[in-house]
C-alpha cells in the first residue's frame, strides 16, 4: 500500500513538474509552398514526439493550414489565438503570407517562432515586436552566401555569368541586387527573365551563346530544372558551371544523368556530418521510413527543440518567461550552433541563423555532395563541369 | 428580395451575435467572404450581357494596388474610391477595344489583359514589383470593427447595384444582348453601349473589393492580387448560386466560403478534393444553381396548392 502511494505521489510530482505548452502550427499545407510546409510539419511533429517522450515538457500541437494565401492565413491565425487559445505560434513560411500575419500577430501578441519568410519586407514588418524569433536567414544572408561562392569561382577564372530568372516574385525579387553584387565582384552579367513551367528555354539559351558565359545561373522552380539541363546541352551552350537556385529540386533529379555536375544552394543535406544532423536523419528515417532532402524539415525540428529547451529552462508555460529563456538558448542543431542575436540591420531582436548555414552542393554520382565552403565540403567542386 | 434583405440585415448585426470564442475567427472569415461575394456579384453584372470575363482578377488587383498606394494620401475611403475609379477606367479602355468580341474570343482577350496587368505591376518599381507592397489597415487600424464594416458596406453596395441593374431598363437590354445580339440590335438596343456600361459597373465593384482586400491583408503581391484563381472564383460562385440574379452570387459566395472554411477545419489535408467534388455535383445536379432549386421548389409548392 505504501509503495503504491509513493508511486502515485511520484507520478503526481512528475505531472506537476511537467510544463505543458499548447502550440499553434500555421504552415502552408496546400498551395504553392505546400512541399516545404509539409516537410516542416514532419520535422515539427518528430521533435514534438521526442520532447513528449522526454517527459519534462509536454507539447500539444494545434495545426492549421495557411493555404499559402493571406485570405486563408489571417482567419486561421485568428482561430488559433481566439478559439484554440494558443500563446505560441510556429509558422510564417512564405514571405507574403507572413507579412499579412504581422497585423494580427501584433494584435494578439503570441510568441511567434518564424520558420521561413526570408524577405526583408517581413523584417521591417516585425521591427519592434519583441516576441518575434526568426530562425531562417534573411534574404541578404542568402545573397551573401551565394556571392561568397561566386567570388571563389572568380578566383578559379570565371568572369561571365548568364542569369536566367523566373519572372515571378521568387525569381525577380532579388535579381537587381544579385546583378549589382556580381558586377561589383568583377563579373560581366547578362540576365534574361523566363516564365516558370514554360519548358522552352532554347531561344534564351541561344541568345546566351553569343555571350559565352562561364556560369549559367538559373533562379526558378523544380519544374524548370530538367528542361534547362536538357536544353543547355541541346543548344551547345557549354558553360563551365550550371548553378540552380529553386526552392526545392524535382524528386528523382539526382538519379537523372542530366543532373550531373549541376550546383545548387541549400541550408542542409542529410550528408552534413554533424552529430545533430545525423541524429535528425536517423530519427526522421525511423519515424517516416525515408530520408528527406527538404531543409524545412530540420528547421521545424530545430524550432521545437529550442522551444522545449526554453520552456524547460523557464520552468513555466508563461510565454514571456519562455521568450526570455529562448533568447538565451545555446544549442547545437542540424544546421550548426544556434544562438539568437539582433538581426544585421538591427530591426528585429532575435535572429537565429545567418549566411553561415548555407552550403553549396553539386550533383556528383547521383547524390548531392557539399562542395563549398571548404569547412563542409565532402568533395572538391568539379569545375569546369561537363554539361 | 426578402431573403436578400434578411441576409444583409444579418451581415450588419453579425458582430453582436454571441459567438463566444469563435467570434474573432468568424468575423475575419466573414470579411473575406464579403469581398469574394462582391467580386462574384461584379462578374455576374457583366455575365448578364452574355460576356464571359476573365479580367475580374485584374480589376480586383488594380483596385487593390491603387487603393494601397493612394490610401496614405487620400485616406481609407478616398483610396477605395480611387481604386474603383482606376479599375473602371481600365475596363473602359479594355471594353472599347474588345467588347465587340463575343464568347471565347472575349474571354481570351480579358485573360490576356489580366496577364499584361500582372506583368506591368510586377515590373513597375512604384508598385513594389516582385517584392510586394505593404498596405496600411483601414482607418489606420484605430477602429476594431472598421475592417468588418468596410467589407460589409461594400457588400451592401454590391447588392444594391446588382438589384438596381436587375430592376432597371438596362436588365432588359442585357437580357436581349445575351439571348441574341443581332436580334437585340434590330430591336434598337445599343448592344456595345449596354455591354460597356455593364463592364464599367462590374469593374468598379471588383476594384472596390480589391481595395478592401488590400486593407485587410496589409500586403499585396502581383501573383496574389492578379491571380487567375480569383477570376475563376468570381465565376464559379454565381454559377453555384444562380446566374443573372442578385441572390445567387450573394448566397453562393457566403455559402461557398463557409463550406470551404468548414471543410478545411474538419478534413485539413485534402479538403480541396471534397470541395471540388461538391462543386462538380452542384453544377451537374443544379444547373440553375441554388436559386434555380429554390424557384423550382416554390413552383412545385404553388402547383400542389392549386391542384
Amino acid at each position: 500500500m505504501k509503495r503504491v502511494l509513493v508511486g502515485l505521489l511520484a507520478l503526481l510530482g512528475l505531472a506537476l513538474a511537467q510544463t505543458t505548452l499548447r502550440v499553434g502550427v500555421l504552415l502552408p499545407l496546400s498551395g504553392v509552398s505546400s512541399v516545404s510546409g509539409k516537410a516542416a510539419l514532419n520535422g515539427i511533429q518528430l521533435a514534438a514526439d521526442q520532447v513528449n517522450a522526454g517527459g519534462k515538457v509536454k507539447l500539444e500541437l494545434v495545426t492549421a493550414d495557411d493555404g499559402t494565401d493571406p485570405a486563408k492565413a489571417v482567419p486561421a491565425l485568428t482561430k488559433l489565438m481566439t478559439v484554440d487559445k494558443v500563446d505560441i505560434v510556429i509558422g510564417g513560411l512564405a514571405s507574403g503570407v507572413t507579412y499579412a500575419l504581422s497585423g494580427p500577430i501584433k494584435q494578439y501578441k503570441p510568441l511567434f517562432l518564424c520558420i521561413g519568410a526570408a524577405s526583408s519586407v517581413v523584417e521591417n514588418a516585425f521591427s519592434g515586436y519583441d516576441q518575434f524569433f526568426h530562425y531562417h536567414p534573411w534574404d541578404y544572408h542568402n545573397v551573401a552566401a551565394a556571392l561568397d561562392f561566386f567570388k571563389s569561382l572568380y578566383s578559379q577564372g570565371a568572369r561571365k555569368v548568364a542569369i536566367l530568372y523566373e519572372d515571378g516574385p521568387f525569381g525577380s525579387a532579388g535579381i537587381k541586387i544579385y546583378q549589382e553584387q556580381l558586377q561589383k565582384a568583377g563579373y560581366a552579367v547578362q540576365a534574361e527573365p523566363f516564365k516558370t513551367g514554360s519548358g522552352n528555354f532554347t531561344a534564351i539559351l541561344t541568345r546566351f551563346k553569343a555571350f559565352k558565359p562561364d556560369i549559367l545561373y538559373w533562379i526558378g522552380y523544380d519544374v524548370d530544372a530538367l528542361p534547362i539541363s536538357t536544353q543547355v546541352r541541346q543548344v551547345g551552350l557549354a558553360p563551365k558551371l550550371v548553378y540552380g537556385a529553386p526552392p526545392s529540386w524535382p524528386v528523382g533529379f539526382d538519379k537523372n544523368p542530366l543532373s550531373s555536375d549541376v550546383v545548387g544552394m541549400t541550408a542542409w543535406l542529410p550528408s552534413v556530418s554533424n552529430t545533430e544532423s545525423r541524429k535528425f536523419s536517423a530519427a526522421y528515417k525511423k519515424q517516416y521510413g525515408e530520408i528527406t532532402d527538404e531543409y524545412m524539415a530540420p528547421m521545424g525540428y530545430t524550432i521545437v527543440l529550442s522551444l522545449a529547451k526554453a520552456a524547460e529552462a523557464a520552468g513555466s508555460a508563461d510565454k514571456d518567461k519562455i521568450a526570455e529563456a529562448l533568447a538565451k538558448v545555446r544549442m547545437d542543431t542540424p544546421f550548426g550552433p544556434l544562438a539568437f542575436k539582433p538581426s544585421d540591420t538591427g530591426k528585429t531582436q532575435y535572429q537565429g541563423f545567418d549566411s553561415s548555414i548555407w552550403l553549396q552542393f553539386q550533383y556528383l554520382g547521383g547524390t548531392r555532395r557539399p562542395v563549398f565552403p571548404k569547412s563542409v565540403a565532402a568533395r572538391p567542386l568539379r569545375y569546369p563541369g561537363s554539361y | 428580395m426578402r431573403l436578400v434583405g434578411l441576409i444583409l440585415g444579418l451581415v450588419l448585426v453579425f458582430p453582436v451575435f454571441p459567438l463566444g470564442r469563435w467570434q474573432a475567427f468568424t468575423l475575419d472569415t466573414a470579411q473575406f467572404a464579403f469581398i469574394v461575394t462582391v467580386l462574384a456579384l461584379s462578374w455576374d453584372l457583366l455575365a448578364r450581357t452574355g460576356q464571359l470575363s476573365l479580367a475580374q482578377g485584374a480589376f480586383f488587383g488594380l483596385g487593390a494596388y491603387a487603393a494601397g498606394l493612394s490610401a496614405p494620401a487620400l485616406g481609407t475611403i478616398g483610396g477605395l474610391l480611387l481604386g474603383a475609379a482606376v479599375a473602371a477606367l481600365s475596363s473602359l479602355l479594355l471594353g472599347l477595344a474588345t467588347l465587340r468580341l463575343q464568347g471565347i474570343y472575349f474571354a481570351i482577350a480579358t485573360l490576356a489583359f489580366s496577364e499584361v496587368m500582372r506583368t506591368l505591376v510586377l515590373k513597375a518599381e512604384f508598385t513594389g514589383g516582385a517584392t510586394g507592397l505593404p498596405v496600411a489597415p483601414a482607418f489606420g487600424g484605430s477602429w476594431v470593427l472598421g475592417g468588418y464594416y468596410l467589407a460589409a458596406a461594400v457588400l451592401v453596395l454590391g447588392v444594391l447595384t446588382s438589384l438596381w441593374v436587375g430592376r432597371s431598363r438596362l436588365s432588359y437590354a442585357q437580357a436581349a444582348a445575351r439571348q441574341g445580339e443581332a436580334v437585340a440590335r434590330v430591336l434598337g438596343v445599343a448592344v456595345v453601349r449596354v455591354k460597356l456600361l455593364s463592364f464599367l459597373l462590374s469593374s468598379a465593384l471588383a476594384g472596390l473589393a480589391g481595395g478592401v482586400y488590400a486593407m485587410k491583408t496589409l500586403f499585396l503581391s502581383p501573383y496574389d492580387a492578379f491571380g487567375l484563381g480569383r477570376a475563376v472564383e468570381a465565376l464559379v460562385i454565381p454559377i453555384f448560386g444562380g446566374l443573372y440574379t442578385t441572390l445567387g452570387p450573394l448566397l453562393g459566395g457566403l455559402l461557398l466560403v463557409a463550406l470551404e472554411t468548414w471543410l478545411r477545419l474538419e478534413i485539413k489535408d485534402g479538403y480541396l478534393v471534397v470541395y471540388g467534388l461538391i462543386l462538380i455535383l452542384a453544377i451537374l445536379f443544379m444547373p440553375k444553381g441554388l436559386v434555380g432549386l429554390w424557384r423550382a421548389r416554390g413552383k412545385t409548392a404553388k402547383e400542389d396548392r392549386n391542384a
